[in-house]
C-alpha cells in the first residue's frame, strides 16, 4: 500500500510544481504562496526527487520573501511547517515557527474521554474543527483506551461527513489528528485509502459541482488547499514522525528562550 | 427508567398496538408483500428475544400473536410463488421452535426445496446466502453443507474487506446481518464459527460504522449496530449510552421510532415508515 500511496503523492507533487509555475506568472495571494511552499514541501519529504527539492526550495524561499507570516495565531502554521521540512531556508520562516510553538504552549491538551468522543459525533463542525486544532498543537491528555476512542470517534465523523458535497477537507482534516497524535494506529490504512480515493487524474485533489469548467485560477484557489490538506494527511498517516511534531521540536537555536517570537 | 428502558417500553409498546398492520393474511390487500416481510421480521426478532431468554410482557404477547397466526396461512404455497421465500421459511420455523411449537411442518417444506435444489440455484447477496446458511444449519437441515457454510462466509466477508469510507449503505446492513449470523442473534460467541481475525475486522467496522451512523444520525442500522457491538462483545458503555440518548430523542409520543423508508403515498405509509427502526431499537433495547 505505501508505495502505491508514495506513487500518488509523487503525481501530487508533479501538479504542484505545475502550479508553482503558474504562480510565477501571477504571484497568488500569501494564503496560497503558504499552501503552495507547505504541499510542495511535503511532497518533497514523501517522495524525495531532484526537481521537487528545487521547487521546494523555491516556494519557500518566496514564502519567506513575501512576509506572509504573522506572529501569532494559526497564520503561523503553514510557514512554521515548512521551515520545519526545509530548515534554513529563511529567519522569517523560522520565526514562523517559533510562533507555532508558542501557540502551542498556549493550548491546553484535549482530554480524551466520553464527552469529548460525544462532542466529536455530535457536535457542529466549529466546534470539532476548534476541537483538532486543539489536539493537534497541545497534544491529547488520557490513557491508550480512551486515545484510541477519541480516534475511532473522529476517523467515523470524518468518514460521515465526507458523505456530504465539499466536506471532504473537514473529514481530511479529522483524520489529520488521528494520525498526528497517533490516536488509532489502526486507523491509518484506513485514512490512506480515504485520501488516496479523492485523487484526480492530474494528481490533485477537490471536487467541484461537475458542471463547474476548470480554469488555470480555479486550480490555485480551491484546488490547491485540498491538495495540500490531503497531503498533510498522507504525510501524518504515512511518515515516521507526524508533521506537527517536527515542527514543534526545539532547534538548538531556538530554545524555550525565543520561544515567543 | 433510563434512556434505554425507556426507548425499550415505547417501542414494545408501539409494536404492539400496530399488531393489526403487521398482519399480512388480507388477499386483497394492495401492500402484502410488503407486510409479509414487515410480519417475519417481527417474527424473527421475537424469536431472537425468546432464545436470549426474553419471555416476559410484550414479547409473550406479540409471540402469542405471531404464533397464532402462523396456521393460518399456506407458506408452502409461498415458497412454491418464489424459491427465495425458504429464507423466511427458516425464520419462521426458528421463532415457532423458539415459542415452543412444532417447527417440522416448515422445514419439511425446506427440506423439499433443498431436494430439488432450488436452495443452491439461489442467487442472493453473499449475505444473505450466508444468513441462508445459517438458517440451514439452525434448523437443523445444514448436515453435510460445512464447506457450503465455510464459502459462504468468505464471500460475504469479502466485499466488507475495505475501508468502511468507501461503506454503502447497503455496506453497513451487511455488516450487521453477517454479524447477526455469525453470533446466531447473541447467542454464541463469533469465534465459534469464524476465524479470530475476521472477528476482530467485524469488531473494528462495527465500533466505526456504529460511530458514523451516530454522527449522521441514521437510527435504523444504529440500532442494528448497537446490538452487534453487544453480541461482539465491544462493551462501550458511553456508546451504547449516547446511542439510546439519541433514539429516546427521536422518539414519538406513541413510542415509535421513524425509518423514512417508504414513500408518504404507500397505503399505511406510517406504519412502513416506522416499524423497522422500532422493531430494532425494542429489540436493541431489550
Amino acid at each position: 500500500m505505501s508505495g502505491a500511496a508514495l506513487a500518488d503523492v509523487a503525481r501530487a507533487g508533479a501538479w504542484l510544481r505545475m502550479a508553482a509555475v503558474l504562480a510565477r506568472a501571477a504571484p497568488p495571494e500569501p494564503g496560497r504562496r503558504g499552501a503552495l511552499a507547505l504541499g510542495l514541501a511535503i511532497a518533497a519529504a514523501l517522495a524525495p526527487d531532484k526537481a521537487l527539492d528545487a521547487a521546494a526550495d523555491e516556494a519557500a524561499r518566496a514564502l519567506a520573501a513575501a512576509g506572509a507570516i504573522t506572529p501569532d495565531g494559526p497564520d503561523a502554521g503553514p510557514a512554521g511547517l515548512v521551515a520545519a521540512l526545509r530548515p534554513g531556508t529563511a529567519p522569517a520562516l523560522d520565526a514562523a515557527r517559533a510562533a507555532l510553538r508558542a501557540a502551542a504552549r498556549a493550548l491546553e491538551p484535549v482530554a480524551a474521554s466520553g464527552e469529548t468522543c460525544a462532542t466529536v459525533l455530535r457536535g457542529d463542525e466549529a466546534a470539532v474543527t476548534t476541537l483538532c486544532e486543539r489536539a493537534e498543537l497541545a497534544g491529547v491528555a488520557g490513557d491508550a483506551g480512551w486515545r484510541r476512542e477519541l480516534g475511532l470517534a473522529l476517523t467515523a465523523r470524518a468518514f460521515s461527513a465526507a458523505r456530504a458535497p465539499m466536506k471532504a477537507a473537514f473529514a481530511m482534516r479529522l483524520l489529520r489528528v488521528v494520525a498526528a497524535r497517533r490516536l488509532d494506529p489502526a486507523a491509518r490504512p484506513d485514512t490512506v485509502a480515504f485520501v488516496r480515493r479523492l485523487q484526480r487524474v492530474d494528481g490533485s485533489f477537490g471536487h467541484l459541482p461537475p458542471h463547474t469548467v476548470l480554469g488555470g485560477d480555479l486550480r490555485l484557489a480551491f484546488h490547491l488547499p485540498w491538495t495540500v490538506a490531503a497531503l498533510r494527511a498522507l504525510h501524518d498517516a504515512l511518515a515516521p514522525a507526524p508533521l506537527i511534531k517536527i515542527a514543534l521540536r526545539s532547534e538548538p537555536s531556538m530554545k524555550e528562550s525565543s520561544g515567543s517570537p | 427508567m433510563n434512556e434505554r428502558a425507556r426507548v425499550g417500553a415505547g417501542c414494545w409498546s408501539w409494536l404492539t398496538s400496530q399488531r393489526d398492520a403487521f398482519t399480512p393474511f388480507r388477499e386483497d390487500d394492495p401492500v402484502r408483500p410488503k407486510r409479509l416481510l414487515a410480519y417475519g421480521e417481527l417474527a424473527g426478532i421475537l424469536g431472537c428475544c425468546l432464545r436470549r431468554g426474553a419471555r416476559g410482557g410484550p414479547v409473550a404477547a406479540l409471540t402469542s400473536f405471531v404464533d397464532d397466526g402462523l396456521d393460518g396461512y399456506d407458506w408452502e404455497a409461498q415458497a412454491l410463488r418464489g424459491p427465495a421465500f425458504v429464507v423466511a421459511l427458516l425464520t419462521v420455523a426458528r421463532f415457532r421452535e423458539a415459542a415452543g411449537g412444532d417447527p417440522a411442518p416448515l422445514r419439511a417444506v425446506v427440506a423439499r426445496h433443498l431436494a430439488l435444489g432450488n436452495v443452491d440455484a439461489l442467487e442472493l447477496a453473499p449475505y444473505r446466502m450466508l444468513e441462508l446458511e445459517h438458517l440451514l444449519v439452525a434448523n437443523g437441515l445444514g448436515a453435510g453443507r460445512r464447506s457450503a457454510y465455510a464459502r459462504r462466509l468468505r464471500d460475504a466477508l469479502a466485499p466488507l474487506r475495505r475501508s468502511p469510507s468507501a461503506f454503502s449503505a447497503h455496506d453497513r446492513y451487511a455488516l450487521t446481518h453477517l454479524v447477526f449470523a455469525l453470533c446466531d442473534d447473541g447467542t454464541r460467541d463469533a469465534e465459534d464459527v469464524a476465524p479470530r481475525r475476521d472477528v476482530a475486522m467485524l469488531r473494528r467496522l462495527v465500533a466505526l460504522c456504529a460511530r458514523m451512523a451516530l454522527a449522521e444520525g441514521a437510527l435504523d442500522v444504529l440500532a442494528e449496530l448497537v446490538s452487534c457491538a453487544r453480541y461482539l462483545r465491544l462493551e462501550e458503555a458511553w456508546l451504547t449510552d449516547e446511542a439510546f440518548a439519541f433514539a429516546t430523542g427521536a422518539q414519538d409520543d406513541d413510542g415509535s421510532i421513524p425509518t423514512f423508508r417508504e414513500p408518504p403515498d404507500v397505503e399505511d405509509a406510517r406504519f412502513f415508515q416506522r416499524y423497522h427502526a422500532t422493531l430494532m431499537w425494542a429489540h436493541a433495547a431489550t
